[in-house]
């Protein structure tokens, strides 16, 4: 290695710094304070009291999670799906609108979160323009006698849809890319051998993009995991997002011990998930330069 | 046999286009809505300017364009010049303890917003920086900098090592490589970068709701409070919502066409 | 029994600006080895996909047999094609890559094997069936994509210039290979290029494309020695075109004819196309260097007087060019006879291989 690529180890100093103070501290006061010590709490000391309020049976924190993690899992799957049809559509349709159209996309990644959901508020609450659509088609074709809650609704409806519409766009421009970066005679190759559409999707879009797809989904899971806005602004009062309940034990309810306690167990979620995605991104990046 | 699959195309684009521009034009439509009886009335009965008047002139709203204002360029500066360093030293030497750097910033992703901000609280409380304007910088930067070192360390990456060589040859200090040689070369990330913090400051919740309560207020907690809290009213909601959205859209369209941002990130654009 | 046949085929872009292909009729014979020869452009590479059914035409007709198959997806038409790029799927195997249409066949596991084994070691690449294409060189990336194109026994095979990323040495050697494949299999195929010395080799009649249409379809020797226009003239081999005029038909059998050159007394003998062997016909004379020689000192027939302009040395032979009034061509001479820039030098164009190109 020539002289010149030697870079002092200082300069990652303010990074270090900045992480230091912004990331481990408060990382470490979650911790602590999931296992009672912090001077936050009273009758403070080391304790296991807020695990075991979390975890018994039928606590709302308990009734949270599993809320959180079908809810966000449901919303991944749905946004994921889609987001890479589309993709596909893109891809092997070709149309010729595209090419005008494709910053219309690009409204959902630039509107703040906080933004969308209320904007989504405004069109799935009874009065609001889809709920009416959805409800009137719903009724007509004699599915639903009574009108369909499609916000602050008791299955998150409202939640996924206002996730979907951020984390669908992610998902069709994450994958887009990559499907792009297919030599398009190795497809034509393989319809002169006889493939059909189904067939090439399974056997050459799929395996080809395979790992961009799963880190899209990760990243598409983790945002959805831990947002807070969307629960906040589009669900109900019950149940309700992990994330929210904390906000509430923060601001509302100062119980700090169960908001560290919820907190550490967010975090490892997180965690698992996050590992994931960054074992997918690199085996991502790894597939395209070959 | 050609016409009717050009048709679901043209279908496809329909919804496309009501899906993206339904929302963003409520937004605008519940601003513009002087009266509207929303109990009988599909449609406002009357349009006018008059709520987004109301908002601008409001006291509580200005301060809260400021704080949003004058957070979002500082905490975009202040992480770009924070990735700086890091971004050269990963893009010079790729060692494990980069790989390590890389991995634990890829990985301040995963981690919630809420749970951060409430560590973040407990130490801000100590510090007594809760309700401090200044303070709220580096909470805003937290979400920034994974991005922003992503992008600027794969710019500097694309620098010509033999650039740097020659200008060390002529004597230049390692600070002067940065900032004569990266810097000129890479000002599109740079910007890239900028932009993208700007719109996660401006965008970001939580961590204001907590650290900066109860005085200080940017524009996406007032929209917050204007639908969920005490004082429920969508019109005025809508009215400050356009305030964020429409630079937000504005700064986005800009940053597609002559930088292509998101799609770069994306990992497409070819 | 394979025939091809392509009738009153169009295709064209931006509203008709951009003729990609115009081809009232084409015929590719039972087993044979058709060559699509001519500059990027020219429309062999659309009338290709054409066929293959990978590009629709605007208007026209392909048939198999009599069979019309325009509108039918390249997926069903049973043809065998190898890409310029090769495409081979970079996720498969070899063997698996090869395997790929048969197993879209369901054909059962031993008889894919059988073939995919049949098809390798046809193409030399037995001991490459477990590599991944991009442990692979160019050729044998080449030679599994045609391994991978006849396996499935196609009715017909499409190449779209295979050869174009090899080195000039190996694309040497497999355009030989190719033939004599081809010639075992009797499989009829369809050959794209733009190196008119492949077409020459590996093919049994060309057609050669500019703009979209077909200049001249014949064998090698009917396209190199009797050009039908000049475009197909100045593009087989090396030749010098000059402008002249028939002013006598000398036997309408042989066309043998007397070319006037323009604006000059020089008068030649030629051969000419026998549609076009009449008086006043315009008409370009080809001198390809291989016609041009010394003459000695009885010669009358075609001698003319030309001056050396300049003289190089090229190991085998010596290539002089030469000035016949406003025009040049090449003299080549053995190693040992070597003239100097300025010299005066009687030539002879054999009046059998000197052909009059009709002129529009």
């Amino acid at each position: 290695m020539s002289e010149v690529r030697y870079v002092s180890r200082w300069y990652l100093l303010p990074l270090y710094t900045y992480l230091a103070v912004f990331l481990v501290v408060p990382l470490a006061t979650v911790v602590l304070g999931a296992f009672g010590i912090s001077p936050f709490i009273r009758e403070g000391g080391p304790t296991l009291r807020g695990f075991s309020k979390f975890f018994s049976q039928g606590s709302r924190y308990l009734e949270s999670l599993y809320f959180t993690v079908w809810n966000s899992t449901l919303a991944t799957l749905i946004a994921v799906t889609f987001g890479y049809l589309f993709a596909l559509y893109l891809t092997i349709r070709k149309p010729s609108w595209w090419g005008r159209f494709s910053f219309l996309p690009l409204i959902a990644i630039y509107t703040p979160y906080l933004i969308a959901a209320f904007m989504w508020w405004t069109l799935l609450w009874p009065r609001g323009y889809v709920s009416l659509l959805i409800n009137g088609l719903l009724q007509f074709l004699g599915v639903a006698k009574e009108p369909l809650y499609l916000v602050n609704d008791p299955y998150g409806i409202g939640i996924i849809i206002g996730k979907v519409w951020y984390t669908f766009t992610l998902t069709f421009l994450l994958t887009y890319g990559p499907l792009q970066l297919i030599n398009p005679e190795i497809v034509e190759a393989a319809r002169v051998l006889g493939a059909s559409t189904g067939t090439i999707i399974r056997k050459i879009y799929l395996p080809l993009t395979k790992y961009a797809l799963l880190a899209s989904a990760s990243i598409v899971f983790l945002d959805n995991l831990t947002g807070v806005s969307v629960p906040l602004v589009l669900g109900a009062a019950w149940p309700q997002y992990l994330s929210v309940v904390i906000l509430n034990d923060v601001t509302l309810f100062i119980d700090y011990l169960m908001a560290f306690t919820s907190g550490f167990v967010y975090l490892l979620l997180s965690i698992l998930a996050g590992y994931f995605f960054f074992r997918f991104t690199m085996k991502a990046v790894i597939y395209q330069v070959r | 046999m050609k016409n009717d699959v050009k048709f679901y195309d043209y279908l496809v684009l329909v919804f496309l286009a009501l899906f993206y521009l339904l929302p963003a034009a409520m937004a605008v439509l519940y601003a513009l809505a002087e009266k509207w009886y929303f109990g009988t009335d599909l449609f406002p009965s009357q349009l006018g300017l008059g709520w987004i008047a109301k908002m601008i002139s409001d006291s509580y709203v200005q301060r809260a364009f400021l704080n949003s204002y004058i957070l979002a360029p500082l905490t975009a500066i202040a992480t770009v010049l924070l990735c700086i360093p890091p971004a050269y030293y990963l893009a010079s030497r790729r060692d494990r303890l980069a790989m390590l750097t890389e991995t634990i910033v890829n990985l301040t992703i995963a981690f919630p917003a809420i749970v951060i901000g409430t560590g973040t609280l407990v130490l801000y409380t100590f510090l007594g920086l809760r309700g401090n304007l200044w303070a709220l910088i580096p909470a805003h930067m937290f979400f920034a900098v994974p991005f922003s070192l992503r992008s600027i360390t794969a710019s500097f990456m694309q620098v010509p090592k033999d650039l740097e060589e020659v200008a060390r040859v002529f004597g230049a200090t390692r600070l002067q490589v940065i900032l004569k040689v990266y810097l000129p070369l890479t000002w599109r990330s740079m910007l890239s970068a900028f932009i993208f913090s700007m719109a996660i400051s401006l965008n970001e919740f939580v961590m204001t709701l907590l650290l900066g309560a109860p005085s200080i207020k940017t524009l996406t907690i007032v929209v917050y409070e204007l639908i969920r809290g005490y004082a429920i009213s969508p019109p005025r909601a809508a009215a400050v919502s356009l305030f964020i959205l429409l630079p937000s859209l504005l700064a986005g369209y800009l940053s597609e066409k002559y930088l292509r941002v998101a799609i770069s990130l994306a990992g497409g654009g070819r | 029994m394979v025939r091809i046949e392509l009738v009153d085929i169009y295709k064209g872009y931006y509203g008709g600006k951009v003729v990609a292909a115009d081809i009232p009729y084409l015929e590719i014979r039972d087993k044979e080895f058709f060559g699509l020869l001519g500059p990027s452009g020219s429309g062999k590479t659309t009338t290709l996909r054409i066929i293959a059914g990978l590009t629709m035409p605007d208007r026209g007709k392909v048939l198999i047999n009599g069979e019309d198959i325009t509108y039918l997806p390249p997926e069903k038409r049973g043809l065998g094609m190898v890409f310029q790029s090769w495409a081979l799927f970079p996720h498969l195997t070899v063997f698996e890559n090869i395997a790929f249409g048969l197993r879209l066949r369901k054909l059962p596991e031993e008889e894919c094997t059988r073939r995919v084994r049949w098809a390798a070691e046809l193409l030399r690449i037995e001991d490459l069936l477990d590599r991944y294409p991009h442990q692979l060189s160019g050729g044998q990336q080449q030679r599994v994509a045609v391994a991978r194109a006849i396996v499935v026994e196609p009715k017909a095979l499409l190449f779209d210039e295979p050869l174009s990323n090899l080195d000039a040495k190996l694309r040497e050697q497999v355009r030989f290979e190719l033939r004599k494949l081809q010639k075992e299999l009797g499989i009829t195929s369809v050959y794209v290029t733009h190196d008119q010395a492949e077409a020459l080799v590996m093919c049994d009649r060309i057609a050669i494309m500019n703009r979209g249409r077909i200049e001249q379809l014949g064998t090698p020797e009917e396209v190199y020695n009797y050009p039908a226009t000049p475009f197909v003239a100045e593009f087989m081999g090396v030749t010098t075109l000059i402008p002249g005029r028939i002013v006598e038909v000398l036997d309408p059998s042989t066309a043998l004819v007397r070319v006037q050159v323009e604006d000059s007394d020089m008068v030649f003998v030629a051969r000419t196309r026998a549609e076009k062997a009449s008086v006043n016909t315009p008409v370009l004379l080809s001198i390809r260097p291989e016609i041009v020689s010394i003459a000695s000192m009885e010669e009358k027939l075609n001698v003319v007087e030309t001056q050396i302009v300049a003289a190089s040395f090229l190991g085998d032979h010596v290539e002089h060019i030469i000035a016949i009034g406003n025009y040049q061509t090449r003299l080549r001479t053995p190693p040992n006879v070597r003239f100097s820039p300025g010299d005066r030098v009687r030539v002879k164009l054999d009046e059998n291989r000197l052909f009059a190109v009709p002129r529009l």
